[in-house]
């Protein structure tokens, strides 16, 4: 059976990647120093860890929250957990995954003689036999059955704890080429979303899309191939931390410990759940010796099917170590909190978040959740201080707007393509973060997530909250989708009022509230330029009153798109 | 905006000081130095002044034919006739705060066009200004501006590959808030907008506003810079003004900080053709005036403002040589009530009269001040005599020299609007003697007869038109018999008042202001 390796179809790639990826790296100075050194001196101000936050949520802080864990909020959510504990906002928000529908076909086109040989239009592609011909279109569409899942999730974190660990522990769906792989791969996150971290990477090493993109099923006795082992640790388990002291000697055994496990390439081939198998004759039956940081253990070579075995073993030497736990809580940090890590959060915040971690055996549910409900969480100097990823940036916006969706799952590749390749554009192509280490701002100091803006991305985001609000955003050929800011205004609690109106708005779009210059201007273009805000509340009241009177919709629009327009185009608008 | 050489819009740069003069023979030494001055390709600009509230016109140029009939119907406004700085030769006087004004009318660098407004007004401030910005009839819902129109025409691909070596330069610059509705397009904004005063001086010292305390100040400086840095004008605009290393005192007001700015910009070599920008507080529904004294307050602080700003703004260009490629225009989305309240204010009105300035501005008047009677009562407003899209128009026609007609200026599309006279003749080449008509009209004023005298080639056509431009008679049509040409004009039979004669030839058109007693 034919095999297929990471990048092979690069070529054929170009044609359905209509964005070529950008590197946010290439101008900046890359240093080698550790992330605490680089964090902003202000963080050092935070005097609180992980013990529980005190007293009832403020409005901004339940936007934070909910912000941080999903993507943008909305004016509803607010209203529905602006009254809840943390507790219950979070017992909500960190429920496991339910069912939900699969990508399918529609990318069919006959006039352009595209048509998928196996799948009906309208049907799933998930178990189609791989085809070489068809892929591309069926990994667009998987992308855009993606971002579909986001726009349309409720008050559940599920999605961004796919991110979360998409980010973390990466596949690049480009890269693998095979949809059936990258969806398996998704649907491994989601079921591990708020589960056992231990299982997770477990899974992982066995999964065929990482055997794809990193080799490990082609690594066997007579051609070892490190990569995936190096990466299980250097990426994923352990770190380069100071504290983190495995050898290249340890990545050779663990190369060796991982041979065997392969992909099951007639499972990819024909219809079906691609699968993956230990194959003993490709398995190294030594005996592996590791470091003194793993406590000069050894793991005893096995004969046969027991080779299999091997791998546990592994595993329980690596989630043995404290840096296992503490690595992951790191993770969780930066993702969640701040990309900056003072030496305070290392010691506050990541050691005891691991000793929890630790507690309950690589479960993350409750470390997780210890972390949304601490202190630190929503200390002033932590809320707004992340700069939105591109996702954050315009999913979130599509949904704190109410935007448009696709009526069904024919229709979300017509609808969320441009969104796919608008976000690649700013540093974010969904599915196929630009390496193995996962997008640079989550790790690469000294910018981290500064790294997000720069003068093109900021152009461009400006470019897309400016069209959206005011001219109407090309999303395909077909079609241009506009922002319905009346609407937005309308379900805000007091939107007569221009300072209310000003204010709950940066609660929704903003991290922060905007500082009284900024704000006077956006209340100046409201008014545009009166100086009595009974102005901007007869226009709006006029309008409510007959909301058929065109003239006063102009007169409203009018006022509102400018005042959006800027109010969007503040730096605020960036961070979350 | 067409192409065309320099040379072509510095004819008849000279301000000539006065009245109704028509063209003088300028001292020719200093026209060269003028054309030297302008030795680089600059083109013409246009900047408007937007006087945001709804300007009192009648407190702004005072008509004077029934001063006692306006002080009736206005007591609480009323500026004492004294004070005021009466218009020679006119019937109308000009607000005590608008000294320079008065000199730039006086050196016909400034013309008055009387009662402009449109027909149905609105009296809503959003509405009524949505209808000036975007060039609409009353109740024609647009949310586009005309000239974001016009240069949509112009330029139909924006923003796509702009800058680009044609057009290296910001098409519109505005300051003061943000986005204005003026130069939006239909499909896309024109304008670079400077927010505010400060933020353009921290463009060129590569800052940002204060930023809030604490670890989000820090990230909010660099998206800041970040996003500065990508204007895709910024660094053009930032490079015109480090050109500029001197400027002529401008006040240190709302609207002079603005204007310092403009003539900056263009000084330094900026092809923008269009700036808005605003001074508010116009809105004087009480407290107009002081109780005491008329003539200070709230209304004279900003028709002083206007004041000084342009005059600052006028000597500057003068200084950087600049002044002859610059016209401006005052406008703003009412007039206000003929009858005064008893707030010491004036509510919203209809027509008020727009300033249009510049060493190329037509200069003198066009329409008549209003005519008050006193019997005026509170709902009554000042009927138009100009609609603002004729001024709109004979500015792009005549400023900017376009054929293309503004997109959606009504919703009658066969609608057009008829020039008035705003930009003084246009010469191809100043500097040769063939194209010196030399007009002189005398005796000026005219009693019955006077003297045409001018030196044309071949066909000429002369016309009387009255205020309102409409030709009122053919005074010859056909060759030119000699250098220099005489001919008897007969205003025997004209009612008093002011006229204009107009002279075409294949290359040119001038006029000449004539007053009959």
């Amino acid at each position: 059976m034919k095999i297929i390796k990471a990048g092979q179809y690069n070529d054929l790639v170009k044609k359905y990647r209509k964005v070529e990826p950008i590197s946010l790296t290439d101008h900046i100075q890359l240093k080698g120093a550790k992330s605490k050194d680089y964090a902003n001196k202000r963080l050092l101000e935070i005097n609180v860890g992980l013990e529980p936050f005190q007293g009832n949520l403020s409005e901004r802080q339940v936007a934070h929250l909910i912000k941080r864990i999903s993507f943008g909020v909305t004016t509803a959510e607010i209203n529905r957990y602006r009254s809840q504990s943390i507790d219950q906002i979070l017992d909500q928000f960190l429920l496991p995954a339910g069912n939900s529908p699969e990508p399918v076909n529609n990318y069919n086109n006959v006039g352009e003689g595209k048509i998928d040989p196996e799948v009906p239009e309208g049907e799933s592609f998930v178990l189609a036999a791989f085809d070489d011909d068809i892929e591309g279109d069926r990994i667009v569409s998987l992308k855009t059955w993606m971002i579909g899942r986001v726009l349309n999730s409720q008050d559940t974190a599920l999605e961004k704890m796919i991110l979360f660990w998409w980010n973390f522990l990466p596949i690049k769906l480009w890269d693998v080429f095979i949809s059936k792989i990258g969806y398996r791969y998704f649907k491994m996150l989601e079921r591990n979303a708020f589960g056992n971290f231990k299982t997770l990477i477990r899974e992982l090493t066995l999964d065929p899309g990482m055997l794809i993109f990193l080799s490990g099923a082609f690594n066997n006795r007579n051609s070892p191939d490190e990569n995936f082992a190096r990466e299980l640790q250097e990426l994923f388990c352990l770190g380069r931390g100071e504290d983190s002291g495995y050898t290249e000697e340890d990545i050779r055994n663990t190369a060796r410990v991982l041979t065997g496990w392969t992909i099951d390439w007639e499972t990819v081939h024909e219809t079906g759940e691609p699968q993956s198998y230990f194959n003993p004759e490709a398995h190294h039956t030594g005996d592996k010796q590791f470091s003194a940081f793993y406590g000069n253990r050894q793991i005893r070579g096995r004969e046969g099917a027991a080779g299999a075995e091997e791998l546990d073993e592994l595993l329980d030497m690596i989630f043995g170590t404290q840096e296992c736990a503490r690595h992951l809580a790191r993770k969780i940090y930066a993702f969640f909190v701040t990309t900056e890590i003072t030496n305070f959060a290392e010691i506050n915040v990541i050691r005891p978040l691991a000793d929890i971690i630790r507690q309950n055996d690589y479960n993350i549910y409750p470390a997780l959740r210890t972390l949304l409900r601490s202190a630190h969480f929503y200390h002033e100097h932590i809320i707004g201080v992340s700069i939105k990823n591109p996702f954050d940036f315009t999913l979130g916006f599509w949904k704190s707007f109410g935007m448009e969706l696709a009526a069904s799952a024919q229709e979300e590749r017509e609808m969320y393509e441009g969104v796919l390749w608008q976000m690649a554009n700013i540093g974010m192509e969904m599915g196929d973060p630009p390496n193995v280490a996962g997008w640079p701002p989550y790790y690469q100091v000294p910018m981290l997530d500064k790294i997000w803006i720069n003068t093109d991305t900021i152009a461009r985001r400006v470019f897309l909250t400016d069209s959206l609000v005011f001219w109407g955003y090309r999303l395909s050929n077909r079609s241009i989708i506009t922002a319905d800011v009346i609407n937005f205004v309308e379900g805000l609690g007091n939107p007569e009022n221009p300072n209310d109106l000003i204010n709950d708005s940066a609660l929704i779009l903003l991290g922060v509230n905007l500082g009284p210059i900024q704000f006077e201007q956006v209340k100046q273009v409201l008014l545009s330029g009166q100086e009595q805000d009974y102005y901007w509340t007869g226009a709006w009241l006029s309008y409510q009153a007959n909301k058929n009177d065109r003239e006063a919709r102009t007169v409203v629009l009018n006022r509102l798109n400018p005042a959006f327009q800027i109010l969007l185009q503040m730096a605020e608008t960036q961070l979350m | 905006m067409k192409r065309r050489s320099f040379i072509k819009h510095v004819a008849h740069s000279l301000a000539i000081p006065g009245l109704l003069g028509g063209m003088g023979a300028p001292a020719f030494g200093r026209e060269v130095e003028r054309l030297l001055n302008l030795a680089t390709e600059t083109g013409r600009v246009l900047v408007l002044i937007y006087l945001d509230g709804g300007n009192d016109g009648l407190n702004t140029v005072v008509p004077l034919s029934n001063y006692s009939a306006l002080h009736s119907v206005r007591p609480h406004v009323i500026l004492p006739e004294d004070e005021l700085l009466e218009i020679p030769d006119t019937d109308f006087a000009f607000h005590p705060a608008l000294e320079d004004l008065k000199s730039l009318y006086t050196e016909r660098r400034l013309q008055v066009i009387h009662s402009v407004g449109y027909p149905q007004q609105n009296g809503s401030h959003f509405r009524s200004k949505d209808i000036w910005m975007s060039g609409s009839d009353s109740d024609q819902l647009l949310n586009s501006g005309w000239t974001g129109r016009y240069l949509e025409n112009e330029h139909p691909v924006f923003p796509e590959n702009y800058p680009n070596e044609e057009h290296p330069h910001p098409l519109a610059i505005e300051i003061g808030l943000g986005a204005s509705m003026l130069f939006q397009g239909e499909k896309i904004g024109f304008s670079m907008v400077i927010n505010n005063v400060n933020s353009f001086y921290e463009l060129l010292e590569n800052e940002v506003d204060e930023v809030p305390d604490g670890p989000v100040g820090e990230k909010i400086h660099y998206i800041r810079l970040m996003a500065q840095q990508s204007q895709k004008y910024g660094r053009i605009v930032k490079e015109a003004a480090e050109k500029v290393t001197f400027q002529r005192p401008f006040p240190e007001t709302r609207l002079g900080n603005q204007m310092k700015i403009v003539s900056r910009l263009i000084a330094g070599g900026l092809n923008t053709p269009l700036y808005l920008v605003r001074l508010g507080g116009f809105d004087t529904h009480d407290n107009q005036v002081d109780g005491a004294d008329h003539t200070v307050g709230r209304h004279t602080n900003r028709l002083k403002d206007l004041n000084d700003s342009i005059m600052a703004f006028m000597k500057d260009l003068e200084y950087h040589g600049t002044a002859d490629q610059v016209m401006g225009m005052t406008f703003s989305e009412f007039g206000r009530k003929i009858v005064s309240n008893a707030s010491g204010g004036t509510d919203h009105g209809a027509a008020a009269p727009m300033f249009v300035f510049g060493n190329m501005s037509e200069g003198t008047y066009l329409g008549e001040a209003p005519r008050i009677t006193g019997s005026e009562v509170y709902r009554d407003n000042l009927p138009m005599q100009f609609d603002f899209r004729q001024v709109y128009t004979s500015l792009l026609s005549q400023w900017f020299e376009s054929d293309s007609s503004i997109p959606m200026m009504s919703k009658n599309v066969s609608r057009r609007f008829d020039q008035v006279p705003v930009i003084r003749n246009t010469l191809t080449n100043p500097l040769s003697p063939m194209e010196r008509l030399d007009i002189r009209f005398f005796p000026n004023p005219v009693i019955d007869f006077s003297t045409l005298s001018f030196n044309a080639d071949g066909p000429v056509k002369v016309d009387l038109i009255d205020v309102n431009g409409r030709v009122l008679g053919n005074l010859h049509d056909g060759d030119a018999p000699g250098r220099p040409f005489n001919l008897i004009v007969d205003m025997s039979t004209y009612a008093p008042g002011r006229y204009i004669i107009q002279i075409l030839t294949t290359q040119i058109r001038k006029t000449v202001h004539v007053i009959k007693v």
